[in-house]
Formats: structure tokens, C-alpha cells, sequence
């Protein structure tokens, strides 16, 4: 369902090159829970926001569910994003004005989602991640852990194919980062969700089915 | 995202900044409160001076001394472009040859002060004839005007307006006695309805003489100028017509003097009221710009401080398209709430202006509030485009990074 081959990411400044992807060529089935690890500046964030279709391949060929997405317009890229894929950051990225229940209704707002039903679907995501009883407190109101909840009932509410974290717990401590883990684990072996997950934290990386390690922007090895 | 939700996410940003989002408005509350404010208070003044006017009677025909050399209606002050005058056998001329004219009466104005015993009051004697009644439509309530043959014969009579009235004699009855005008006594034979203020000044200060009489008090025999009636609407450009060429014969062929009706005068200061009307409410629309400038202003500064919003918008589904419009409702938003507080602010400030101030007249025109409403909204949307567009620009990888 994902499958890169050959493919580059050059970022261009001025005249400066900076090669953050090389050659990747990479297959991810349906349904997989990986862990991508390896030094800050390897390139893990960029081969993230591509398969996350935010951003494209500088060369080769990126398909997600056998289309090639190089080809998409900006409006078919977003629906994507919309529909098929979760992300969650490291920096949680919750509206500070909205609470917990509107910042889990905004991909639906895009979605086309009926007004009555949203609200009850950002409900539902909420209870999965075991935030029931913080629904209308503020980001500013919740722990570092609670909130990253709420990013990944986020990304969870529209039931996308893909979820994509991004250091998800590198800014939690060690306790709040393990429940944040397992729940992922749960999704993955509940909901059949396939799980990109990037780390530092070898534990957590280990926990997956297939552990990706880039160094320089290659794939140097797959356990 | 249906349209509903994008004006509650407009509202809910707004919100979350009221402060920020209330000055940013003022600009367009002051502006849009301004225009209507101004427009209502040209077009109060405009139909004040209308009314006053077309309140001297219909048909009304005006003639001064003097020849102004421009075309259309424009009236001279007396004395200022005369060099021949009007005198009582002019109007003599009119009454016996103008077949088109109904009425006709002399003005001889100037300013006194009136006596009886111990009281007096400042004064505006008008000497005229036993016409003016008629033709202004206006009557004694006490006592009656002067007849033909004290005008003709310039008899010591006198009318008295309705404030002089109260000024010599309070309430009593003041018929019969005698008061000094200058160095003349004069009989009281009647007392004006009460009138009101006109434009400039208050006819119930005003104290009527046959207009012989008065060429005695001020030793003058020239005319302020002279009134006529035609006898219909229909006739009135006949009317006029005529008058030019018995006065001109009467002045050995020389045009120096100026008929015009009232009519083609109060299109004049309807031409240049308008004008007035269209400077002020472009002076209030420039202040509306400048609120405009403020909202293009801070939206900027939004769509930095939300840099990061914006990129996790992009990221769990929305397009440029969706961006754009979010930022440009949000900048409508603040542009038209602040031009219904504004259209608030200027109605009622009118109506306060008016109840407080008295001679003030203002008219709340639906055309300065639909004007002023949509041109809020269109200043909201039109800068609020450039800022808008900015934001749906955005990469979405760089914005969630942003610090
Ligand atoms: N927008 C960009 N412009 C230029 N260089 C970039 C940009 N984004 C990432 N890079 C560079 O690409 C390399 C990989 O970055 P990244 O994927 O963020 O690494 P990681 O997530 O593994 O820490 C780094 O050297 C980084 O400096
Ligand atoms: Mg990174």
C-alpha cells in the first residue's frame, strides 16, 4: 500500500544542496506497525511528510494504495490527508482557543461531515483514548500526556488507513509516553491501523513489528 | 466545510482576541458612523433649507436689482452687482401690465429697534404692501394686515411679529397703540401669526410697514427687491417673461436686475447641497479606507502569530481554497460587525444630535446606510484579500515547524 522507489528529497537554498533523502525504496503493507529511528537531521521528518503527502519526492516514485500521488493538485493532496492519513507531532499542535472536543473536530469540518454528527464522532475518538472526562478542557487546562491524547484522537477521528507520528512522545515523560505507545499498539492491533512511528527511544522503536533506520538520508537497515 | 462553519470559526478567532478585534474595528465603526452621520446631517440641512423656502408660497416669483452674468438660477445679494435700482413704480408697472401675474409686492428691509414706553426689541422692519398675505400665504392673528390704502398712501401702520409682539406689550392687547420706529410713531394694526425660524433669520422678529412708510424711515427709495405670483404653475415662465420686459422698459432697455422663480432658486441649493452632501460623506469614506488598512494590518499579524494553526489546517485536510476563505470571512467579519455598530452609532448619534441641539436637522437617508453597510463589507473583503491569499500560501511543513 505504500511503496517508494528511488526516491530523493533535495532541498535547494540559495545554492546550497542539501540531500535529505537518497534512493529510498521502501514497501509498507497494510495493517504494519513500524518504527523508524536514527540521528536528528537523518531525514526521518521528510520521508515522514512525504508519505504523509505534505510533501513530494524531489526524484522517483512515490505510490500510496497503488496511485501515484507526484501528479496531484493541491486540493486532491489535502483530501488524501484527509481521509487516509492521521498525523500526530511531537509538538502536539492543538488550537490553544478551542477545546477538547473542537480540536478533534477539525479535520471533520473538512471532511464534509454533517454538523450533528461531528461533534458525536469527536466524542467517540476522545472515549477511545481514554480522555472521556477532560472533553471540554482547553490544551492549557490538560497535562503534556492528555494532550497529545487529543492530537491522536485527532487523528484517528475520520479512521484514516495511516497514522504518522512524529517523535510523539519526545516531548512527554517516560510514563505518558508508554500510554501514549500503547495506544497506538491497541489501534494497530484493533483497528488494523497501520502505525509510522518515529523515535529515539529504542524501548518504544522495539515494540514494533519492523524497526527502519536511516542514517543520511539511506535506509541502512530493516529489523 | 459548509458555510456556516466557516463564519463560527471566524467568530471564534475573533473572539479569542476580543480586544485586538474590537480596535481593529473602530476604524471601520468610525468611518461607516461618520458617513451617516455626515450624509444625514447634509441632507437634514438641504431639506431644512427646501422646506423654509418652498414655504413662501407657491408660484413665487423673485426679482432683485442687478444682472448676474451666468446663466441658470443663481440670485444676487442685493446691492452687490446693482448699478440701477427698483423702485416702487416698477412694481407699480407689474401690478397694471403683467397680465400672467397675480400678485405683486414691493421689500424695502432694514434693521431698527422697535420702542413703546419703556420696552423695546430689535427689529428687521420689511415695508411692503396689502398683497403680502396673499402671496406668502401668511396671516395676522390678531387685528388684520394693512389695506390698499395705507400701502398706497403710505399711512403710519404698522404689523407687528409675533416675538415683537411679546417683547412691547407681553400678552396685552396691543391695537390702537403707538410705538417708534426710528424717529416715526407708528399704530398698531395687527400681530403675525406665529412663523418660526426661516433660513438666516426669525420672521416672528420681524415688524411689517407700508412699504412708503419705510421709504421714509430709512430715507431710501430703492428696493431690497420685489415678489410676484403668477397665476398658475403653468404660466410662471410667461410670468416671468413679461416682468423682464415691463421692467425693461421701464429702464430705458437695460436689463439690471434679475427675475428668476423660486423653483429654478431652490434647484440651485438642491445642486449645491448635493454637492455638500457627496464632499462629506467622500471625506467619511476615506476614514473608512484607512479602517480598511487596519484590518489588512492586523490580519497580517494574525496569520503570523497562527502560522502554526494554519499548517495543522493544511494537514488534516484543507486546501488553499479552504484557507483563503477562512481569512477572508474572519477580516468580513470584522469589517461589517464594525459597520452594523457603526450604522448603530451613526443613526442614533443623529437622532441624539438632533434632540439636543435645537436647529439641527438631520435625515437618515437608506441609500448613505446601504452605501456605507456594503462598502464596510467590501473594505473588509478587498484588503482582507491580499492577507488571506498570504496564509493559503503557506507550506504546510514549514508553518508546523514555525516557531
Ligand atoms: N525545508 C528545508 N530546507 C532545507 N533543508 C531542509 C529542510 N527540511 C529539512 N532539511 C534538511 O534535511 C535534512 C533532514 O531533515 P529532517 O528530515 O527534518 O531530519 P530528522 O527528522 O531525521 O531530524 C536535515 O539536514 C535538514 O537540515
Ligand atoms: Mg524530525
Amino acid at each position: 500500500m505504500i511503496e517508494m522507489e528511488k526516491v530523493w528529497k533535495v532541498y535547494r537554498m540559495d545554492s546550497v544542496e542539501v540531500t535529505a533523502l537518497k534512493d529510498i525504496n521502501l514497501r509498507i503493507d497494510s495493517g504494519e506497525y513500524i518504527s523508524i529511528i536514527g540521528p536528528s537531521g537523518s531525514g526521518k521528518s521528510t520521508l515522514m511528510n512525504i508519505i504523509g503527502c505534505l510533501d513530494k519526492p524531489s526524484d522517483g516514485k512515490y505510490m500510496l494504495n497503488d496511485k501515484n500521488i507526484s501528479d496531484y493538485s493541491d486540493k486532491e493532496l489535502a483530501h488524501i490527508r484527509n481521509k487516509q492519513i492521521g498525523f500526530v507531532f511531537q509538538m502536539f499542535n492543538l488550537l490553544p482557543r478551542y477545546n477538547a472536543i473542537k480540536n478533534v473536530s477539525i479535520p471533520l469540518l473538512y471532511a464534509g461531515i454533517e454538523d450533528r454528527e461531528i461533534e458525536t464522532r469527536a466524542k467517540e475518538a476522545l472515549v477511545k483514548v481514554g480522555l472521556s472526562d477532560r472533553m471540554y478542557h482547553r490544551p492549557s487546562q490538560l497535562s503534556g500526556g492528555q494532550q497529545q491524547r487529543i492530537a491522536i484522537a485527532r487523528a484517528i477521528v475520520n479512521n484514516p488507513d495511516i497514522i504518522l507520528a512524529d517523535e510523539p512522545t519526545g516531548n512527554l515523560d517516560t510514563k505518558s509516553g508508554r500510554e501514549i505507545i500503547s495506544i497506538f499498539k491497541n489501534l494497530n492491533e484493533q483497528m488494523k491501523v497501520t502505525i509510522i512511528l518515529i523515535t529515539h527511544d529504542p524501548f518504544i522503536a522495539q515494540q514494533a513489528n519492523r524497526v527502519i533506520k536511516i542514517l543520511d538520508g539511506s535506509i541502512v537497515q530493516e529489523t | 466545510m459548509n458555510k456556516l462553519t466557516y463564519i463560527v470559526t471566524a467568530f471564534e478567532a475573533l473572539s479569542s482576541n476580543k480586544m485586538r478585534s474590537a480596535l481593529t474595528m473602530l476604524g471601520v465603526i468610525i468611518g461607516v458612523a461618520s458617513v451617516i452621520l455626515l450624509v444625514s446631517m447634509a441632507e437634514g440641512a438641504k431639506q431644512y433649507i427646501l422646506e423654509k423656502f418652498a414655504g413662501l408660497g407657491t408660484n413665487l416669483i423673485i426679482i432683485q436689482p442687478g444682472k448676474v452674468q451666468t446663466k441658470g438660477g443663481n440670485f444676487p445679494v442685493a446691492g452687490i452687482a446693482s448699478t440701477h435700482k427698483l423702485t416702487l413704480s416698477d412694481v407699480r408697472a407689474i401690478e397694471r401690465q403683467a397680465t400672467y401675474v397675480d400678485g405683486v409686492f414691493p421689500m424695502i428691509l432694514g434693521a431698527l429697534i422697535v420702542k413703546y414706553h419703556d420696552a423695546h426689541a430689535d427689529t428687521t422692519v420689511v415695508g411692503v404692501n396689502e398683497q403680502f398675505t396673499r402671496i406668502i400665504s401668511m396671516m395676522p392673528s390678531i387685528g388684520g394686515f394693512m389695506t390698499r390704502e395705507e400701502s398706497d398712501a403710505g399711512r403710519n401702520v404698522c404689523v407687528l411679529g409675533y416675538n415683537i409682539w411679546k417683547a412691547l406689550f407681553a400678552d396685552q392687547n396691543p391695537l390702537g397703540r403707538i410705538v417708534k420706529l426710528g424717529n416715526f410713531y407708528f399704530r398698531v394694526i395687527g400681530v403675525m401669526e406665529k412663523k418660526g425660524q426661516a433660513v438666516g433669520f426669525d420672521w416672528d422678529d420681524l415688524v411689517y410697514v407700508p412699504a412708503k412708510s419705510a421709504e421714509k424711515i430709512f430715507n431710501t427709495d430703492s428696493l431690497f427687491g420685489i415678489r410676484a405670483k403668477a397665476i398658475s404653475k403653468n404660466v410662471i415662465n410667461e410670468a416671468v417673461a413679461q416682468i423682464t420686459q415691463i421692467l425693461k422698459r421701464q429702464h430705458n432697455n437695460n436689463e439690471d436686475f434679475t427675475v428668476v422663480t423660486q423653483e429654478s432658486m431652490l434647484s440651485t441649493v438642491d445642486t449645491i447641497m448635493n454637492m455638500m452632501t457627496v464632499v462629506l460623506g467622500g471625506i467619511a469614506a476615506i476614514s473608512l479606507l484607512v479602517g480598511g488598512i487596519g484590518i489588512m494590518n492586523i490580519m497580517l499579524v494574525s496569520i503570523k502569530e497562527r502560522t502554526r494553526e494554519i499548517g495543522l489546517r493544511k494537514a488534516v485536510g484543507a486546501n488553499k481554497r479552504d484557507i483563503l476563505i477562512q481569512f477572508l470571512i474572519e477580516s468580513a467579519t470584522l469589517s461589517t460587525t464594525g459597520g452594523i455598530i457603526g450604522m448603530l452609532i451613526g443613526i442614533g448619534g443623529g437622532f441624539i444630535m438632533q434632540s439636543m441641539i435645537s436647529g439641527f436637522h438631520i435625515s437618515i437617508t437608506p441609500w448613505a446606510i446601504l452605501l456605507s453597510f456594503f462598502f464596510s463589507a467590501f473594505v473588509g473583503i478587498f484588503f482582507g484579500v491580499y492577507p488571506a491569499y498570504k496564509a493559503a500560501q503557506l507550506d504546510p511543513i514549514e508553518s508546523l515547524r514555525y516557531e
